[in-house]
Order: structure tokens, then C-alpha cells, then sequence
């Protein structure tokens, strides 16, 4: 009996796969990797990337408690806007100040 | 075969639990469920029972752990009683809301203060909304059978509720009966393996790794807690199937969540639970002898409550004689209104018991003697009831208090 299929990682996958409440998880429970509520709606603002600073040393990867920092192959860091609940740990970290706390919706890579 | 054993509620608990082969055991120990946990200890390290028995700083940390232990799929046991119910509060609504299979056997006793070893129902009827499938027997053998029902019931996967035996404290758990003991072959052909099949819900996945136990927000929390209710409420249906496969399979044992004594032709019903039932069916068969029109129906289970059952009972077409008057007895109080199992019972009774007079009779708390005299004084007080303009909808009446003082009775005018 597998309640739900595999989620993508690093997705919304909300808990209604459907109107049936027999789609509903058989516990509360999510695949690793998968959210299942946005944080998008409770965050004022999130970080605001300048790369042309960035020394791609990690930080704000491994610092950021959501895991909400993704890196490129080249190292880079993007934002994963569902998971990112605004609270700027990462900006507070950046050694370079690469790294600023925008406006929510802000074009995070401008 | 079968084999008789002298044994007490806490033993035959004990050996229950062994046949079921758990892979985990928790317990903190408390008066008066100690005898179950070192029962147990001794399986254990004699290698009766081949499990892992985990030594826990606390009833809070005991089912924690085996509701983890669970969360790896596999079966588990703890026990507690009391204080140490109440300590675990907290951890018994995260393992109904996360649908953990638990079985758990509580010894009812007495709440400080004034502190109280002895035994009264207080304790699990203050949880009665925690989630928990709540069971209560009358015998040890009924302990035992009861255990064995409680894995196959909980574990299964349209119910996936935890499941809550209660015993008595003392009089239940410290008296010794003989006790039919199955073999550990019959009970391995009645239950599934100790081990969950890898797909059971709620169990990580080594291969499918999932977060479990996680948040839902305003919305989605309610879907869970809907479907939490009527998980319980479908409950009912696979007690009932598991006992009529129990008795069909160990020849013995309650098939119904409520239990009748001489009750299709009394006119005057007590409605109790737990092993004073017992006393309860002495005294009927003595008052029967004397002409009295008296019965009794013992809640086996107050979660799910049986509500079509007991209605059934009392006003079905089973009956040859119309019900008159109802007492409710039970060994704990909700203090500023009634004890908790009338008014379940009420609450059950409200859409077609209209008109019977339902008393209810507080009895046996902090381990008070609960005596022959004193049950056939309620059925004497529910006869009375019919003559008299009190207010016995809303007044408690406590049992064996005029044992001890004069102005007992102080129920507000």
C-alpha cells in the first residue's frame, strides 16, 4: 500500500492530490525532499543574489536552516522560493555581502 | 493446546504480550503495572521473549520510543499507569495523530492529590479524547484475549489507531485466576508477523526515505483529524470481526463492544465497565433469586463508544421487558458536572433513551471497597427513581460515602 507517489525533490507537493480524501496521505507524512505547504505565503523577504561577488565559498548553503540554498554545477546559489521562509541567515553569513534581503517576489538573481 | 495457568491481570498481560512476540519493549515501572514490566525483563533476559527491552528515564520517554520503534515498522508494547498516563499525555495524541499501531496496557489507579496508589478509572478517562481505542477488562483471561485482539485490531491497515487495554488496578491486576494460555503457534496463525510489511504506512523506507510525523497548517490539519475520527469510528467494525476470529480460532470471548448480563428482561440496569462487573453479575443473580426485575451491560470499549450497540441493547427488539431506569457506575468523577462514562452514556442515549431516568453512581475511587451491599443499594436507589421528583438527570450519587459520613449526601438542590 504506497500512499502517494514519489514527490520530486526539492518540490510543493501539497498534501490534496485530489478532491478524494482516500488520495490524502495515510499519516502525516511527506517523501524526503518534498514540502508540503509553501512558505512563500508567511515571508516578507527573501535573499537578493549578486553572483558577480560571489566566491562560491557555500556558506549560505550550508548555513540556510531550510535547506532552501541550491547550488549550481559551477557552484552557484539559487533560492528555492517555496522553501525559503525569509529569515536571512544567509545574507547575515555572506563573507562578500553578495547577498542582500529584497523585496518578497524580487528578482532574486537580478 | 492450550494449557491452564494460575495467574494474575499483570501476568496474563505479561504472557500476552510474550505471544505476540513485540521487537521493542519501553516501560517505566508504577504501581500497580510493575509486575508487568518485570514479567517482561525476565522474558526478556531468560530469552522467553526475544526483544529488545529498552530501560526509559520516564513514561514520556517510553512511548516515545516505541511509537519510534513503530515509525521503523515493527511491533512494540509498553504499559503504564496514573501519574505516569498523564506524563505521557502529550506523546498519546501525537501516536493517535500519526497513526501509530501501539497497544499499551494501562493499570487504572487513583491521581494525586491526595496522592493514591490504589485502584479507580480517573486516570484513562481523563484521556478518553486522546485518540487512543480504549479497552477495559473485566477478567484476567479477558486481559490476555483482549491484548492478543488489541495488535490485530490496531495494525490493521483501514485502522491504524493505538489501542489502550485497561486493567483495574489491584483488583484486577494483583487477583489470580486460572487463565487459558494458547500456544505461541496459535497465537503466531491469529496475528500477522511482528514485523510490518515494507509498504505499511507511516514506516520508514530505507529505500523511499519520507519525513514522518510533519506539520499540516489551518486546512490540511483538519483532513488529518476528520479522517483520524473516522478511522476509530470504523473501528468498531473490525473489533467486532477480530473478536468473532478470536473466538472462532481460541472458543472463547466477547464478540461485542457492550456485554449483557441478564439485561433482556430487567427493568432495572446497571451500566458499568472493568472488572467490577464481576461483583455487579453476583449481586443480579441474588436479587433475581429475591423476584428483582435487575441486569447489567458492561462497556467493554468506551472508544470507539458503541452507541448503536448499547441502544440496541437496551431498547432493541431484543428485549422482553421496557427498560425503567438506568444507573451508570464507574470509579472516577468530572468534578462539577458527573462521572465521565455517564455522560458518554447520556450523550449516547440522547436520540432514542429519551425519558428513562439515567442515575449515575461514582463508586470505588482511590481503591474504596466497591461491596455487594453497596451495588444492591443503587439498584434499591434506581427503583426509587421512579418515585421521586429528584433531580437525577444532573446528581452524582457516591457510593460508600455514607460509610464514612453522616451529611453524604450534598448534591445541590
Amino acid at each position: 500500500m504506497t500512499d502517494t507517489p514519489p514527490d520530486q525533490p526539492c518540490q510543493l507537493a501539497p498534501f490534496a492530490r485530489s478532491r478524494q480524501i482516500d488520495d490524502w496521505p495515510p499519516s502525516p507524512q511527506r517523501n524526503s525532499g518534498a514540502l508540503a505547504t509553501s512558505n512563500r505565503g508567511w515571508r516578507i523577504r527573501w535573499p537578493v543574489l549578486d553572483l558577480a561577488t560571489c566566491s562560491r565559498c557555500g556558506l549560505c548553503f550550508l548555513y540556510c536552516p531550510d535547506a532552501a540554498i541550491l547550488l549550481s554545477q559551477e557552484g552557484y546559489p539559487t533560492v528555492a522560493d517555496d522553501w525559503c521562509k525569509g529569515c536571512g541567515l544567509c545574507a547575515a553569513e555572506c563573507p562578500k555581502d553578495s547577498i542582500r534581503m529584497g523585496e518578497d517576489g524580487e528578482d532574486t538573481q537580478p | 493446546m492450550s494449557q491452564l495457568a494460575f495467574l494474575s491481570g499483570n501476568e496474563a498481560v505479561a504472557e500476552a504480550v510474550r505471544l505476540c512476540r513485540p521487537k521493542v519493549v519501553a516501560a517505566y515501572p508504577i504501581t500497580p503495572q510493575t509486575v508487568v514490566v518485570e514479567a517482561l525483563a525476565g522474558m526478556v533476559e531468560s530469552g522467553r521473549l526475544e526483544s529488545e527491552f529498552v530501560h526509559v528515564e520516564s513514561e514520556h520517554s517510553a512511548l516515545a520510543l516505541v511509537m519510534g520503534a513503530a515509525a521503523t515498522g515493527v511491533r512494540t508494547f509498553t504499559a503504564t499507569s496514573s501519574q505516569g498516563l498523564l506524563y505521557m499525555a502529550e506523546c498519546l495524541y501525537y501516536a493517535s495523530g500519526g497513526r501509530f499501531p501501539l497497544v499499551m496496557m494501562n493499570a487504572n489507579r487513583a491521581l494525586a492529590l491526595p496522592w493514591n496508589i490504589y485502584g479507580d478509572q480517573s486516570d484513562s478517562l481523563a484521556l478518553i479524547s486522546a485518540g487512543w481505542i480504549q479497552a477495559y477488562a473485566e477478567t484476567a483471561q479477558e486481559s490476555l484475549d483482549m491484548i492478543i485482539q488489541a495488535y490485530a485490531v490496531a495494525e490493521d491497515p483501514a485502522v491504524r489507531t493505538p489501542v489502550l487495554v485497561n486493567l483495574d488496578g489491584f483488583v484486577l491486576t494483583h487477583t489470580y485466576e486460572a487463565v487459558s494460555l494458547p500456544e505461541p503457534s496459535e497465537v503466531d496463525d491469529f496475528l500477522p508477523p511482528p514485523v510490518f510489511p515494507d509498504d505499511y504506512p507511516g514506516t520508514f523506507d530505507l529505500a523511499r526515505p519520507q519525513s514522518l510525523a510533519i506539520t499540516a497548517g489551518p486546512g490540511d490539519y483538519a483532513v488529518f483529524k476528520a479522517r483520524q475520527h473516522w478511522a476509530m469510528c470504523q473501528a468498531a467494525k473490525h473489533i467486532r470481526t477480530t473478536a468473532h476470529a478470536f473466538r472462532a480460532a481460541f472458543g472463547r470471548g466477547c464478540t461485542g463492544l457492550v456485554e449483557g448480563y441478564r439485561s433482556e428482561d430487567a427493568e432495572f440496569i446497571l451500566i458499568t465497565l472493568g472488572s467490577t462487573a464481576g461483583t455487579v453479575r453476583v449481586v443480579i443473580d441474588e436479587l433475581r433469586a429475591s423476584g428483582q426485575s435487575v441486569g447489567l451491560i458492561r462497556l467493554r470499549y468506551l472508544r470507539p463508544f458503541p452507541t448503536d450497540e448499547l441502544n440496541d441493547a437496551l431498547f432493541g427488539a431484543e428485549r422482553t421487558v421496557a427498560v425503567r431506569a438506568l444507573g451508570v457506575l464507574e470509579k472516577d468523577i468530572s468534578f462539577g458536572h458527573q462521572g465521565s462514562v455517564a455522560l458518554e452514556v447520556k450523550a449516547a442515549l440522547y436520540d432514542r433513551g429519551a425519558g428513562v431516568p439515567v442515575r449515575n453512581f461514582v463508586a470505588g475511587l482511590g481503591g474504596q471497597d466497591v461491596s455487594r451491599a453497596h451495588l444492591a443499594d443503587c439498584f434499591t436507589e434506581l427503583a426509587a427513581t421512579l418515585d421521586t421528583a429528584a433531580r437525577v438527570a444532573s446528581g452524582v450519587r457516591f457510593v460508600g460515602l455514607k460509610d464514612l459520613v453522616d451529611d453524604h449526601d450534598q448534591e445541590p438542590a
